[in-house]
């Protein structure tokens, strides 16, 4: 059920970089940038939801989440695992069955009537609800998924996602006060140092991804997209 | 009148948050403005179409240019007949967004 050892994190980090890159969720783009969600341009995009397509990558991936669950938040501290609508359903659905937790998902909007109307699956009152999504890029998401399990009467203090951004200072900070603690498995920088180990990307291009992961509101700005977030 | 919904997009840089907010804003204005309820719902529907359709998906800054052109244009438009004050002006120019809207769905809906 539950891994039955703890790798080190800078393992983990190093081995999901790798295995991102393997399945090329990775792109890096900067002559034809991409636009985040949150209006910030970016030479780089990632798309976990590849992941589920690769059964010995995502096994290897979900052990790698279960332990880091099990040291960073605990082995009793949890009664339940609920996947944010869509990416982190099948996620949350494989790190339960790991642990042995009952799993629920929160959609983005309600639907229906009443306080549980974003929540499928059962939920009870006091729940201690671990939050699961593919990624993080400035917290908005997680923040909005810890309301509505909140609303539904759940305990919500963490949420796991296989990739984190880590490129805005205060992202943190942010979820700490909605009472959130993020963990990951991997963040931009492990990406970067993978791609350049393995000579992925020509060189230019990962200077130009430096470039951005050292200042992104800058880099946005000057490539017309937002210069500053709120989460 | 309706340029606000650009003002707001524009503010928030035109990205999925924003047209979200933009469509909920448009809503709003449904019940605020119920002389301008009809353009109001269709602006409704054109932001949350775009939520709809890029929300966790890539969208390049060129895919976004040309959207949120698309939605100047309609802005721009519905403007100039709701400036005309003729009650036949204003229902033509709803009827050429909904038939716009209608021929040109958008991938991933």
């Amino acid at each position: 059920m539950t891994p039955i050892s703890f790798p080190d994190p800078d393992f983990i980090a190093r081995q999901t970089a790798k295995m991102l890159l393997e399945v090329k969720a990775v792109h890096f783009r900067s002559d034809e940038p991409y636009k985040l969600t949150s209006g910030l341009v970016s030479p780089v995009y990632i798309d976990c939801r590849r992941l589920i397509s690769y059964p010995r990558l995502r096994a290897a991936l979900m052990d790698f989440a279960t332990a880091t669950i099990l040291r960073q938040v605990g082995f009793e501290s949890l009664d339940a695992v609920a996947g944010g609508e869509t990416a982190g359903i099948p996620f949350a659905a494989w790190i339960a069955e790991r642990m042995g937790l009952p799993m629920q998902y929160v959609r983005k909007k309600p639907k229906g009537f009443g306080r549980d109307a974003q929540i499928e699956g059962v939920l009870s009152e006091g729940d201690r609800v671990l939050l699961v999504e593919d990624l993080t890029t400035d917290g908005g998401s997680k923040v909005k998924f810890a309301e509505a399990l909140r609303t539904a009467g759940a305990n919500v203090t963490d949420a796991i996602v296989i990739f984190f951004y880590d490129i805005f200072p205060d992202t943190r900070e942010a979820l700490a006060k909605h009472d959130l603690r993020l963990h990951y498995l991997a963040t931009w920088r492990d990406v970067l140092a993978a791609a350049r180990e393995g000579n992925h990307f020509p060189p230019e291009t990962l200077a130009a991804v430096e470039e951005f992961l050292n200042d992104p509101l800058a880099w946005s700005g000057a490539n017309g997209g937002v210069d500053r977030i709120s989460v | 009148m309706f340029d606000q919904l650009l003002e707001c997009l524009n503010e928030q840089g035109a990205g999925v948050r924003a047209y979200d907010a933009c469509a909920r804003m448009a809503r709003a204005r449904v019940s605020e403005e119920p002389d301008n309820a009809a353009a109001y719902l269709l602006l409704a529907y054109v932001a949350q179409r775009f939520v709809e359709s890029y929300d966790d998906q890539p969208l390049s800054v060129e895919a976004a240019s040309e959207e949120f052109q698309q939605f100047t244009d309609i802005v721009k438009m519905l403007d100039k007949a709701e400036a005309d004050a003729s009650a036949d002006a204003r229902i033509a120019a709803l009827n050429v967004v909904a038939a716009k809207l209608n021929t040109a769905p958008k991938t991933g809906d």
